[in-house]
């Protein structure tokens, strides 16, 4: 029921991968992760499955912060990864309102090894490299990007991400080259990378302050 | 003859593949068939098998015939091979008290529970050229299986047994120390090197899985040179066997399934537990024995002996001797590597090598120039000459 | 992926297994991550000998699509025979297209230079890498390299430039150059000539780095910074070919091959196969890299 029939492990796996990795070295760079039927739990943004899909293996482990059984069950069905606890998974899945303890107990990796620094996957609501309409109900980031991969700044615009989270994130690339690698999935397929060495500055809409990360 | 840019690579590469065939049957022999080679090669398809870390005497044959008889190409075969097919399952651990017995011998006891079983070797054969061996015809073989078959007194032959180990008489008399008996046994955990980079300082699990993929000739020559000195193992054999060991792995439903017998070769070198630095602590003041452990595929003594050496001389890291040297040793005895790296010199080198030519060129142009300025008769030191001059 | 079949000759698209790719594909985002840092990989063998290219291979093959154009050189030349053996492979088992021209080339798979036609942002540059480590000519072991990284502790490769230039007026750096990059990562950009080690800061195109007998990913994502370690007062400098032109096109501006004839008479000629060819057309001058090192020497040469 759960095992995903239309998803091609060697072409789909491939294509998001390079439009992953081409994010990843663009940090801000918007893609959209889509192109195949998938039935992920409600709890995960399909771009977030997609990316469990294309990377996950039984070599490597996962965290979820919401309906972990469910999300345990899709991925280790589909990917034959296992769950495991949030300060050792290799992989967090979490939700832009999860409170930030989770991503403080990600690892960072250690100064010889720094790349077993935890990816953590984000589902948030919109992603947009265009100002997103504001209203009331909604917590909108602006958030001004630059460091390797951005030729000068790069500014996205994130609704649905709680800025503590993001605050965390800062402390725990705090002493680069430890740190977390993240990922933001929205609900339209959209997903955008900020690696550790990604500088972000934040501007937080309703309360028009800066903070500067990083 | 034209610079590389005309485009000959591909054609000069199909005429190489041709002209490898064609040595390989120019002289119009009948082709050798994988049985004869499986059958008469048994020593060098064990060896490939060893160093291509893959069990598969058929597909070690095939290896073979496709390479004319070198043996470490037809190890790179296997292990390309082996790498691209799936991993199913893990067997269960191999206890080789089980083994089927072909070959047993201990040099630490003259006698031993069980017996000396000195089996195939061709330790005592004299190794003087056999010239009846040209003539070899299909009846004299069948005349010496009838010869032999007769020699078999049916009388003589008993129930298959297993035979204990030696260490174990050492160790029901308090005299061995296990390896997490050391002091600082380090990382015990069980890893594969063929799916994650090795990290030093290795777990012991690495260093064995590597030396047991090891070119027999690299780790040969690593573990002698232990023995004559650069080094602290020489060792005794505590026992050496060869033989055939079950294999079982868990079904999906949790069973313990039999799916064959491979035959391996097992060494246990009896050799002096590390000495702990402070006193009251691992060996104190007993020089314990510890064992240097080898096992690898197929029928392969020195290899395993080697192994033996080398696991225990491994364990007293020190950079004093190679064999004692953890990167030295496993970096430099994979088979395939070494061979592709040295090998790889044959590629060509222009670019890098016009590169250097030019700092020579340039350093040569420093020196005249230096040279000039100092001659000049003004009295004036030289200047350092800076590096940007056309 | 088919089941195993005794003595069948199926192998999966692009050779390697869908686990050992998605290794390599999680290693390769983490390797962009942190830009010069040498990530460890399983790096299983291939039909191709350890030192050939097999981490080049590795890459190549874990990110391969159907779309790809793929170009492959080696010393600059796509006609090599080293090149043509990879191509061939890489063609056999993905069905891709190839190339020679480096512009329509999406994965370029290269063995010790750059092109000399500048890449694009759609465009990925993979290089094949003998010695990943930069700090192997001043500490042997990577017990101590890893621990040199991890604390940016590079004081021995300083003092080993710093040595050379004392005893031989210069650097004396030829091939594979030490970098810095992110101003964190020392990193070995591969033996390519110091002709190319600009080519690689603030780039707009993505580089990746295979060295799979050492078992060794690494990155440099575009706009990113490279500098080639020099002292304030000793600078890198690329190779000087002073009036030097190509025989067969007359123009300079590019890194030349040096070619003896029976006579012992000597010439040069463009080392780019498909710079040269390019050259030889009537199209206009394709355009090379930006970096200033390159500029200076096209301002006198043109």
């Amino acid at each position: 029921m759960i095992r995903e029939t239309a998803y091609n492990t060697v072409f789909d796996a491939q294509t998001h991968f390079r439009l992953l990795m081409d994010s990843m070295a663009r940090p801000g760079k918007i893609y959209m992760l889509n192109g195949v039927a998938i039935n992920p739990p409600r709890s995960l943004n399909r771009a977030s499955a997609l990316i469990g899909l294309a990377l996950l293996n039984a070599d490597v482990t996962f965290f979820a912060s919401r309906s972990p059984d469910d999300i345990a069950d899709y991925l280790r069905t589909n990917t034959a990864s296992r769950p495991a606890d949030a300060p050792t998974a290799d992989f967090l899945f979490l939700s832009g309102i999860d409170d930030p303890t989770l991503i403080d107990r990600a690892q960072t990796g250690s100064l010889s090894y720094p790349e077993t620094g935890a990816s953590v996957i984000i589902d948030v609501t919109a992603v947009s490299d265009q100002p997103l309409p504001a209203n009331d109900l909604a917590q909108i980031l602006t958030l001004h990007l630059t460091g390797p991969g951005i030729k000068t700044t790069q500014t996205v615009f994130i609704n649905g991400l709680n800025p503590a989270l993001l605050d965390s994130v800062r402390k725990k690339n705090a002493e680069y080259p430890l740190g977390i690698d993240l990922i933001l999935a929205d609900a339209d397929d959209r997903v955008i990378c900020l690696p550790r060495t990604t500088k972000i500055a934040v501007h937080h809409h309703q309360s028009n302050k800066w903070d500067t990360l990083l | 003859m034209g610079y590389v840019a005309v485009k000959g690579g591909t054609e000069a590469i199909a005429n190489s593949i041709a002209l490898v065939e064609f040595y390989r049957v120019k002289d119009e022999t009948t082709p050798i068939e994988i049985g004869q080679l499986q059958a008469q090669f048994r020593l060098a398809i064990d060896k490939i098998m060893g160093e291509g870390s893959f069990y598969a005497p058929e597909y070690g044959a095939l290896a073979l015939k496709q390479v004319e008889g070198d043996v470490l190409e037809a190890a790179f075969i296997m292990r390309a091979f082996r790498a691209t097919v799936s991993r199913q399952y893990y067997s269960s651990i191999i206890d080789t008290r089980n083994m089927f017995v072909q070959r047993r011998i201990s040099a630490s006891f003259r006698d031993i529970p069980g017996g000396q079983v000195l089996g195939p070797t061709y330790d005592y054969t004299q190794r003087i050229i056999d010239t009846r061996l040209a003539t070899e015809s299909y009846e004299q073989v069948q005349a010496f299986l009838t010869r032999f078959r007769a020699n078999l007194a049916d009388t003589d032959l008993t129930a298959v047994k297993t035979f204990g180990k030696v260490i174990d008489l050492l160790r029901a008399q308090g005299l061995l120390k296990g390896v997490n008996e050391d002091p600082a046994p380090g990382d015990t955990r069980v890893v594969d090197v063929t799916r994650e980079a090795i990290r030093f300082p290795a777990p012991r699990s690495a260093r064995l899985q590597m030396l047991a993929r090891a070119e027999t000739g690299g780790i040969m020559a690593l573990g002698y040179s232990s023995m004559r000195g650069h080094g602290s193992v020489h060792p005794t054999v505590g026992e050496l066997r060869v033989g055939l060991v079950d294999v079982r792995v868990l079904d999906p439903r949790g069973r313990n399934r039999y799916i064959g017998r491979v035959r391996v070769t097992e060494a246990e070198m009896i050799t002096s537990a590390k000495a702990a630095k402070k006193k009251g602590r691992g060996a104190g003041n007993v020089p314990y024995y510890s064992i240097g452990y080898g096992l690898c595929f197929g029928h392969n003594e020195t290899k395993a002996i080697c192994m033996g050496i080398l696991d225990r001389a491994m364990r007293e890291a020190s950079t004093d001797s190679p064999s004692q040297d953890q990167e030295f040793v496993l970096y430099h005895t994979d088979g395939i590597e070494a061979m592709g790296f040295t090998n790889h010199l044959k590629l060509p080198h222009y670019v890098t090598f016009q590169s250097g030519l030019n700092n020579v060129r340039e350093a040569i142009e420093r020196e005249k120039q230096q040279k000039a300025a100092a001659d000049q008769p003004t009295g004036i030191a030289p200047e350092s000459v800076l590096l940007d001059q056309e | 992926m088919s089941p195993f079949q005794k003595f069948s000759h199926q192998f999966n698209f692009a050779f390697i297994d869908e686990n050992t790719k998605r290794e390599i594909r999680r290693k390769l985002l983490k390797a962009i991550c942190i830009p010069g840092y040498q990530v460890p990989y399983s790096s299983p063998e291939m039909p191709i000998a350890r030192g050939w290219g097999t981490g080049g291979l590795h890459v190549t093959l874990a990110i391969i699509g159907k779309t790809d154009t793929v170009k492959v050189i080696d010393q600059g030349s796509d006609a090599s025979v080293n090149a043509c053996n990879l191509r061939d492979f890489i063609q056999r088992v993905t069905n891709c297209a190839t190339t020679f021209d480096t512009h329509a080339a999406s994965l370029i798979q290269t063995r010790h230079r750059i092109p000399e036609e500048v890449l694009t942002n759609n465009q990925i540059l993979i290089f094949q890498v003998p010695q990943p480590e930069p700090l192997r000519s001043v500490e042997r072991y990577e017990t101590k390299t890893r621990e040199m990284h991890g604390e940016a502790d590079y004081a021995k490769m300083w003092v080993a430039l710093y040595e050379a230039y004392v005893r031989f007026g210069g650097i004396m750096r030829g091939a594979d150059y030490p970098v810095m990059v992110n101003g964190r990562y020392i990193m070995a950009p591969s033996p390519i000539p110091r002709w190319d080690v600009p080519n690689l800061h603030q780039s707009e195109c993505l580089f990746l780095f295979g060295a799979g007998r050492e078992k060794r990913l690494y990155a440099v994502p575009p706009h990113t910074d490279v500098e080639p370690l020099e002292f304030d007062d000793v600078r890198f400098s690329i190779e000087r070919f002073g009036d030097i032109r190509c025989s067969l096109t007359g123009k300079a501006g590019a890194f030349m091959d040096e070619l003896y004839d029976d006579m012992g008479g000597v010439r040069h000629v463009i080392n780019d196969s498909d710079f040269l060819d390019k050259l030889l057309t009537d199209i206009p001058r394709p355009a090379q890299w930006q970096n200033p090192y390159l500029q200076e020497k096209l301002n006198q040469t043109l």
